[in-house]
């Protein structure tokens, strides 16, 4: 930390004054080393190296903002001082500031090239940022000053394959793989051989890595990793045979894996995106060969109806595996095969009509294909056409026969929790959670419904009541630590955001989808432990892992719904901040600093509590967020929503929402280039909707004169030219109307994005009579509203759409709507009562 | 079905063989009456409903103690197939007694149950003394799974606990419930005596008084 050169500008008294300094330092008195540090400032102020151990003390108690100001001092008062570097390396990373500690380090590491503990520090952060060239020097600086170090050689080998340089890696593990691998243990060994085979693969030497794999293969007990990567080896060097052989092992073992049932069809030759009738044949026989073998596995029956593509073939299987389900009482079976046959009419009919049939069969006579059933099977029929009904979309039937089946059996769980579904797509959130309530009174010891109950009372926005069901969930599993990253805390944080977020509850929305943010940053920074403990370890292909884990981590669904939702609240803060009036905008500055304030991170500024360093991570800074808020408006909103849409697409680059949502950003942000690239995306992905239609007309209308003069000639240039290509010679507004409310003259959200086009982007506002036209739409629906299954969504669209309606038509507008909501809403909850 | 135990005091008839029961727990057993007449709406339909004797008579039931977790699914049985409606208290203390209580459940679905409670009662009505024994409060099973022995497997497990403990097992059936007592006859119970007004608030009131000796000495 400290190098002698410290010592060269300090008075005599001050360099025995210093060394004292550093003495009460290691021996943990804060208080007086300070006091000593001060001595020694008094009369040589600007001794860069003092300066730094009085704001590394600081930084150790905790005084992090007094430690940051003076170690900027220091750093200024001498430039080429190594101590301060490194000091400043230490401050920033216990600041979790990883970037920047690492160029600390760089720095130093320049200024004294032979410090071992320097390049240490400077590796871990290397690898922690992925800056693997960096790495890569300075291992093999570390590697110079002691080659004979286990870690230092792992690390080196590491390293190099990270960095491509196979080659290097692989001459290296050859030439000392009697040092590497002396002392090692059994499990050890088996790693080693793993990973050895790993790196080949990854230099396409796949004959060496079987190799490998086959010449230790007793000291390798791994087995099923080794026979996922020899099938994986055999089908990369076309050795097919070898390869089924490899998967028929695996899925002996592990017969429920999907991913190996199409790893070994492909084996088999046959392209699993496109596959023919005779492909199909040929998986069909393969999978009845497996239920011959495990008759018992219903995932098998279940895979197979995948492939089934005659509408006998189909009937026949489906008619056996939906016999096992009634006879077994298995509530799941739509679920399970909901994704199926969705998509797929004839499988949808296939087993519409079977539910039917046997539906029938028990209503008349308690028989199924004339053998008598159990009364039970007559209400999961029911069960299970409710939900065959609910995603054709037919909701109001889907409701009739879920209170059918609930009155038959009124003890039945999941048949409450499905009507609460129905419920929430018809637009009763109240409604949802009281079947939810009781459905959770039925079964008060179920974790699932605990959460999915909290989730219905978040719909109807009783926050409180929803944060105490959450808290008693997870009071009830404490056995179970939760793991420095929950997923089921991001899905609850994502639906309290969504629900705030409806109720107009900014701030708190805010917080919750930020804590998604900071969720991917804690991870980010609790992996910078695990460098050198994985490495230590040996466990390397972890290592390898880990890192595709941490990438993976913004594909996960509910980490997108989370960005998603944080895009649309800083939209709305945006809004506020840029768009509204001086008044408004006033009251939001006003408003962030107030509560800026209110929140702002005490430091401590004495020295009793402290005795003992302070723990960095113990404290939450800024847990409502605001103090992130504010930073990121202060310094540029737009570059920081861009580059985190940017980011969040670059593993989610088929989301539309993400799509949609990033171009008004990029455009602010001026990264036109990047804004063409996902408007295209957009279009190619989602070409038929408004939504896509408005996202294109609102990329036009951005260009106004004023913008486009400002532009340069090349950016000019591609502007132009993409929207030719989108708009070709037609004028915006010809465009919107033709490809909204011209195309689809029956629907409201296509209406919608027609007003809001035209009010927002085109400056344009309708006359009470024009938008009487538009809202022939409107009429259409109230007159079907009672028969019509989804009104009360449409409810909520149609109040949407007038909000765009000239001032005086407005309240008139609204009361018709009420009226078509409460009529429709009466009927609906007068029939449940029945 | 067990009465409202409030009720029972007012009533001359009952007074006598009253005493016993009034101890300090039972009193504050309440029924509420709310939903009595919807309940009575419910039954009336329930047993207007014909009945078939069916020959599958295999349905794989499990038996399961009341919890605290479960005890909303019996209170929606009661609340659907009796047309009396029993309080918070009423749950809160079978679930502490839960070795009277037996549920049978279906592919893992409340299907019936069966309550009980240790009682002192006059078998004749002119009984000098009174005898311990179980006194069935209810039992009960949803129409749609009536007829398969449900009723009569829950039955066997109540005695089946009691026996050895017991020497009578004995219950209360409203005068009109033919199925309850064409159930009741078939599993060997004798019908003692009538009680008049027992039950207050439905109709009719009176009931049958009905008993068994179980112990096996
Ligand atoms: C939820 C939803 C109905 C909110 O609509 P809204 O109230 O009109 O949207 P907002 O008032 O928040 O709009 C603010 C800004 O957000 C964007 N925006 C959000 N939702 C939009 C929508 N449906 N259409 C157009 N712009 C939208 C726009 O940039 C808008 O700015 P603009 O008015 O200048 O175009 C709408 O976003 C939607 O339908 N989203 C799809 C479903 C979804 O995102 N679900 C959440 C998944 S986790
Ligand atoms: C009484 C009750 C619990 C019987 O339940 P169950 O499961 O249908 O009874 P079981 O199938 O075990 O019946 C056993 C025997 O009782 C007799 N029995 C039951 N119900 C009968 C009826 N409605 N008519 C004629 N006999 C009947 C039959 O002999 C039957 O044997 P069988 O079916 O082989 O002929 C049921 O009817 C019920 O829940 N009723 C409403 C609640 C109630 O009134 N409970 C009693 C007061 S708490």
């Amino acid at each position: 930390m400290v190098s002698d050169s410290a010592y060269k500008d300090l008075s005599k008294p001050n360099k025995k004054l210093f060394k004292e300094v550093l003495k009460l330092y290691d021996s943990k008195m804060y208080k007086k080393a300070f006091k000593v540090a001060e001595k020694i400032t008094a009369t040589q102020p600007n001794h860069s190296e003092t300066l730094a151990m009085k704001a590394l003390i600081l930084n150790t108690v905790g005084r992090k903002n007094e430690a940051m100001k003076i170690i900027n001092l220091a750093i200024m008062a001498n430039l080429g001082s190594y101590t301060s570097w490194n000091i400043k390396g230490m401050i920033e990373r216990t600041a979790k500031n990883f970037e920047s500690a690492k160029q600390c380090f760089s720095r130093s590491a320049q200024i004294e090239n032979d410090n071992q503990k320097n390049f240490k520090d400077l590796i871990l952060l290397e690898l922690q940022e992925r800056d693997y060239a960096g790495a890569n020097v300075s291992i093999t600086k570390l590697m110079q000053k002691q080659a004979r170090n286990k870690v230092y050689a792992t690390l080196y080998f590491l390293i190099n394959h990270l960095n491509g340089n196979y080659e290097i890696a692989e001459d290296f593990i050859e030439q000392n793989r009697d040092f590497l691998m002396s002392k090692m243990e059994r499990v050890e060994k088996n790693e080693f051989y793993l990973y050895e085979a790993t790196l080949y693969r990854d230099h396409g030497k796949y004959d060496q890595a079987i190799k490998v794999l086959n010449e230790n293969r007793v000291e390798i007990f791994d087995k099923i990793a080794r026979n996922e990567l020899l099938a994986e080896l055999y089908i990369k060097s076309g050795k097919t045979g070898k390869a089924i052989a490899s998967y028929e092992i695996i899925l002996d073992k592990n017969p429920s894996s999907t991913k190996h049932y199409y790893n070994l069809f492909e084996a088999h030759g046959i392209d699993v995106n496109n596959l023919d009738d005779a492909d199909r044949e040929k998986i069909i026989e393969i999978l009845n060969e497996k239920i011959e073998k495990h008759s018992k596995l219903l995932f098998l029956k279940r895979f197979l109806l995948n492939f089934l593509n005659k509408e006998e073939d189909f009937r026949v299987h489906f008619e056996k595996y939906c016999r096992h389900f009634l006879t077994k009482g298995i509530p799941s079976l739509v679920n399970d095969i909901e994704n199926t046959i969705k998509t797929d009419e004839l499988k949808m009919k296939v087993v519409k009509e079977t539910f039917e049939k046997y539906l029938e069969s028990m209503q008349k006579d308690l028989t199924i294909d004339g053998e008598e059933q159990d009364p039970m099977q007559e209400t999961f029929l029911l069960f299970y056409l409710a939900q065959i009904r609910h995603i054709e979309g037919d909701y109001i039937n889907a409701l009739e026969l879920i209170k059918e089946c609930i009155e038959q059996t009124p003890t039945f769980v999941e048949a409450f929790q499905f009507k609460a579904k129905v419920l929430v797509s018809l637009g009763c959130s109240q409604e949802a959670e009281e079947a939810y309530i009781e459905a959770h009174s039925l079964d008060t010891a179920d974790r699932f419904l605990n959460a999915e109950l909290a989730s219905y009372t978040l719909k109807t926005g009783k926050y409180e009541e929803a944060n105490e069901i959450m808290k008693r969930w997870s009071l009830d599993q404490s056995s179970d630590k939760l793991n420095t990253f929950d997923l089921q805390n991001a899905w609850y944080e994502v639906e309290s955001g969504n629900s705030h977020y409806k109720y107009g509850r900014h701030l708190q929305a805010y917080q919750m989808f930020n804590y998604i943010q900071k969720h991917i940053v804690t991870m980010h920074k609790d992996m910078y432990d695990l460098h050198f403990y994985t490495v230590r370890k040996f466990n390397l292909r972890t290592y390898l892992n880990v890192r595709s884990m941490q990438d993976n981590i913004r594909r996960n669904i509910h980490i997108k719904n989370g960005m998603v939702g944080y895009i649309r609240i800083i939209n709305k803060f945006y809004k506020k901040a840029e768009h509204g009036t001086d008044e408004e905008k006033k009251e939001f500055t006003q408003w962030l600093e107030d509560e800026e304030a209110k929140h702002a991170e005490t430091e401590p500024d004495g020295w009793d509590e402290y005795s003992e360093p302070h723990d960095p991570l113990g404290a939450i800074p800024d847990p409502t967020g605001v103090i992130s808020l504010k930073t990121i408006f202060d310094s540029g909103v737009a570059k920081h929503m861009a580059d985190k849409c940017q980011e969040f697409l670059s593993y989610n680059s088929n989301s539309l929402e993400l799509l949609y949502y990033s171009i008004p950003w990029l455009l602010r942000a001026k990264k036109y280039t990047a804004a063409i690239s996902n408007l295209k995306a957009l279009i190619e992905k989602d070409p038929e909707s408004p939504r896509t239609i408005y996202a294109a007309v609102k990329f036009r209308a951005y260009f106004s004169e004023e913008v486009s003069g400002s532009l340069k000639p090349k950016q000019k240039e591609n502007i132009d030219k993409a929207v030719e290509e989108i708009f070709g010679a037609e004028e915006i507004e010809a465009f919107l109307i033709k490809n909204t409310i011209e195309k689809y003259p029956n629907c409201l959200n296509a209406a919608r994005y027609y007003l809001k086009g035209l009010q927002k982007h085109l400056g344009k506002v309708l006359s009470k009579e024009e938008f009487g036209g538009v809202l022939n739409t409107f009429t259409q629906a109230k007159e079907e509203a009672t028969l019509k299954c989804s009104v009360m969504p449409q409810i909520e669209e149609v109040k949407k759409l007038i909000s765009y309606a000239p001032q005086e038509a407005k309240d008139e507008l609204i009361n018709a709507a009420d009226e078509v909501y409460y009529n429709f809403k009466a009927t609906l909850l007068k029939e449940q009562q029945e | 079905m067990e009465a409202k135990e409030d009720q029972i005091q007012e009533t001359p008839e009952v007074k006598d063989n009253g005493e016993g029961e009034q101890d300090e727990e039972s009193k504050k057993e309440k029924v509420i009456e709310v939903t009595a007449e919807e309940s009575a709406k419910y039954y009336d339909a329930v047993k207007s409903r014909e009945e078939v004797k069916h020959t599958n008579k295999d349905l794989k039931v499990d038996f399961r103690q009341l919890t605290e977790h479960n005890v909303g699914s019996l209170k929606v049985l009661l609340d659907r197939t009796l047309p009396v409606s029993y309080r918070t208290d009423f749950y809160n203390k079978l679930v502490s007694y839960q070795r009277y209580s037996k549920l049978a459940y279906f592919k893992d679905i409340l299907i019936g149950a069966i309550t009980c409670k240790s009682d002192k009662q006059k078998i004749e009505k002119d009984d000098e003394e009174k005898h311990e024994g179980v006194y069935i409060m209810t039992i009960t099973v949803f129409p749609k799974y009536r007829r398969y022995g449900i009723a009569s497997k829950l039955l066997e497990e109540a005695i089946k606990d009691c026996c050895t403990e017991w020497e009578y097992i004995f219950l209360d059936v409203q005068e009109n419930n033919v199925s309850a007592l064409e159930f009741y006859k078939k599993h060997g119970f004798e019908v003692s005596h009538k009680r008049v007004d027992y039950y207050t608030n439905i109709e009719p009131s009176d009931s049958y008084f009905l008993y068994k000796k179980i112990s096996s000495e």
